[in-house]
């Protein structure tokens, strides 16, 4: 069974002649999944527009983000390297990688939440795969980490920190950020759709994260029980999947491990409940 | 390659959502008191009830019916925004729904970058849209206004773009809900003719349409929509006839069959 013709159109099930029975709901999940992910020239195109148009007519564009990210980096940098009695020159570096990893993850899971609800008009109208929408979340937010990046470049100046070519692997960690944020802002898109209150939780709990995760602190500052707590937080693993390679440093392999494993669970979960309420997801809308 | 579409017994239920949406509610109809038969609780309208029916290469259906027949919906469905749990919708062919002319427009963006956005919102490739835009522009006579923001046109411009953009699309299968308008009075004879070659390239329509002159003009055949049920089908002006018998004495009700 084949879902895409020669004409690159979708057929929804077996061809008429064959069919015996409507597709089953796996099929269409795993369908639109695989067409929509595919369909990246499309959501590619929709992130850089609505990127360019939340800027337009400003004269530094997305870079207003990034300077007012820069201060906040600038300003607690400088405060919490005081309070932690840290040389700023070795604080700022890691405080502002990791700040910037926290953010791309924060704001991929808050946009998560409107998945679908914030796309409803498009969804009534034509007829996209819904994770293309899932794609398009998490490669504008992606496209967004790359303007930060101008923060980091100036710490990394000011403090004298060398790069080496580690870097490259934080590519392989964005890859995995980018698979992790489309199955999540399907999984959350729908959870949403259907329950209205629990993006507030969400925004609850990222709040308390942000200061749970080793992105202010070290976790050697708190001992064994430190790194304890923060091996056990996935968003830890997924941080430094970023950050490390940004500092010139390899991510370990239990942080390659964790990150997969909460990855591929996530995802199974996601294929599951997304085939279960493949046909009831638009009327949730 | 011969397009066709099959709807085989389709119904759809809507569910209403409404005090019931929130996560409490739910959580406290499931843990507190007996209410297993949680599906029974969510009110839904069936919108379309064991539809059936056959389209094939050179068919112009007609969707006809009052307000709340489910012309709108067998039209979502044909359209794959709605997937039927009760029976199933096979089609070969590229289904384009062209409920609004204008997907993602944005009123601040030139015309040009509306053009490239909207193309790709109807489902064309880049480099289609590429190849286009000259004859679009040429076809709205916007000349420089093109790279202008859409904010500063008037009514008529935006009409006669979107037209422009909307019949430069190539589906094999094209639905529509109501017309296709270009505004401008002065503009119709051009607009007309472009239709019509827009129309003619196309395999199948499906049009859901209260102006019954539209669907006498663009269908050869119809079908007549109440409750969400098919109730009539045939050609244009027999199921006319059953739809507005006043206008018409004698009445022959066709067998309620699907069409072929």
């Amino acid at each position: 069974m084949s879902y895409v013709t020669e004409q690159g159109s979708v057929i929804l099930a077996i061809p008429a002649d064959k069919m015996v029975e409507a597709p089953r709901n796996i099929d269409l999940a795993l369908q639109d999944v695989v067409s929509g992910y595919f369909n990246y020239k499309l959501w590619s195109f929709m992130g850089l527009t609505e990127i360019r148009r939340r800027y337009r007519r400003t004269v530094i564009g997305p870079f207003w983000t990034t300077l007012s990210l820069g201060i906040f980096v600038g300003c607690m940098g400088y405060l919490l390297s005081a309070m932690w009695h840290n040389d700023p020159k070795v604080f700022l570096p890691y405080f502002c990688s990791g700040y910037i990893s926290w953010i791309l993850i924060q704001t991929i899971i808050m946009e998560s939440c409107v998945t679908f609800t914030s796309t409803e008009a498009f969804i009534r109208q034509i007829s996209l795969p819904y994770s293309t929408y899932a794609c398009l979340i998490t490669w504008r937010n992606i496209v967004v980490f790359f303007h930060h990046l101008v923060i980091l470049a100036l710490v990394f100046l000011y403090a004298g920190t060398s790069i080496n070519f580690n870097i490259l692997l934080a590519i392989p960690g964005l890859v995995l950020i980018f698979f992790t944020g489309s199955w999540m802002a399907i999984l959350l898109g729908m959870i949403c759709a259907r329950f209205r209150d629990i993006q507030q939780i969400i925004g609850s709990i990222l709040q308390l994260a942000m200061f749970v995760t080793p992105i202010m602190w070290t976790p050697e500052q708190l001992g064994a029980k430190g790194l304890l707590l923060a091996k056990l937080n996935p968003y830890y693993h997924f941080i430094c999947l970023i950050r490390l390679p940004l500092l010139g440093q390899v991510p370990s392999l239990l942080n390659w491990s964790a990150a997969l494993l909460v990855t591929s669970v996530g995802a199974i979960v996601t294929l599951l409940l997304f085939a279960k309420n493949y046909r009831k997801l638009v009327f949730w809308l | 390659m011969k397009s066709w579409i099959q709807v085989k017994n389709v119904s759809i239920d809507i569910p209403i959502y409404g005090a019931e949406k929130s996560f409490r509610s739910a959580l406290v109809r499931r843990y507190v008191g007996g209410n297993v038969h949680k599906d029974n609780n969510i009110v839904s309208v069936k919108a379309l009830d064991d539809v059936s029916l056959n389209l094939t290469a050179g068919d112009r259906l007609g969707l006809i019916g009052h307000n709340g027949a489910g012309k709108s919906t067998l039209l979502s469905v044909l359209a794959g925004i709605y997937k039927p749990v009760q029976g199933s919708v096979t089609y070969n062919g590229k289904i384009t729904p062209l409920f609004n002319l204008s997907p993602g427009m944005d009123p601040a963006d030139t015309g040009l970058e509306n053009i490239m956005t909207i193309g790709m919102y109807l489902g064309m490739s880049k480099s289609e849209i590429k190849e286009k835009t000259q004859s679009i522009i040429d076809f709205t006579e916007l000349a420089e206004f093109i790279n202008l923001p859409v904010r500063t046109y008037s009514s008529g411009m935006i009409a006669r773009l979107t037209f422009g953009i909307a019949t430069s699309l190539e589906p094999d299968i094209l639905l529509i809900d109501e017309g296709i308008g270009a505004g401008d009075q002065s503009f119709a004879n051009k607009a007309k003719e472009r239709l019509e070659n827009f129309y003619n390239k196309i395999n199948i329509i499906v049009l859901a349409s209260h102006s019954n002159e539209l669907v006498k003009q663009l269908c050869n055949k119809a079908i007549l929509l109440e409750h969400g049920k098919i109730i009539a089908a045939g050609t244009v002006d027999e199921v006319l006839k059953i739809y507005c018998p006043e206008k018409n004495d004698a009445v022959e009700v066709p067998e309620l069959e699907v069409v072929v």
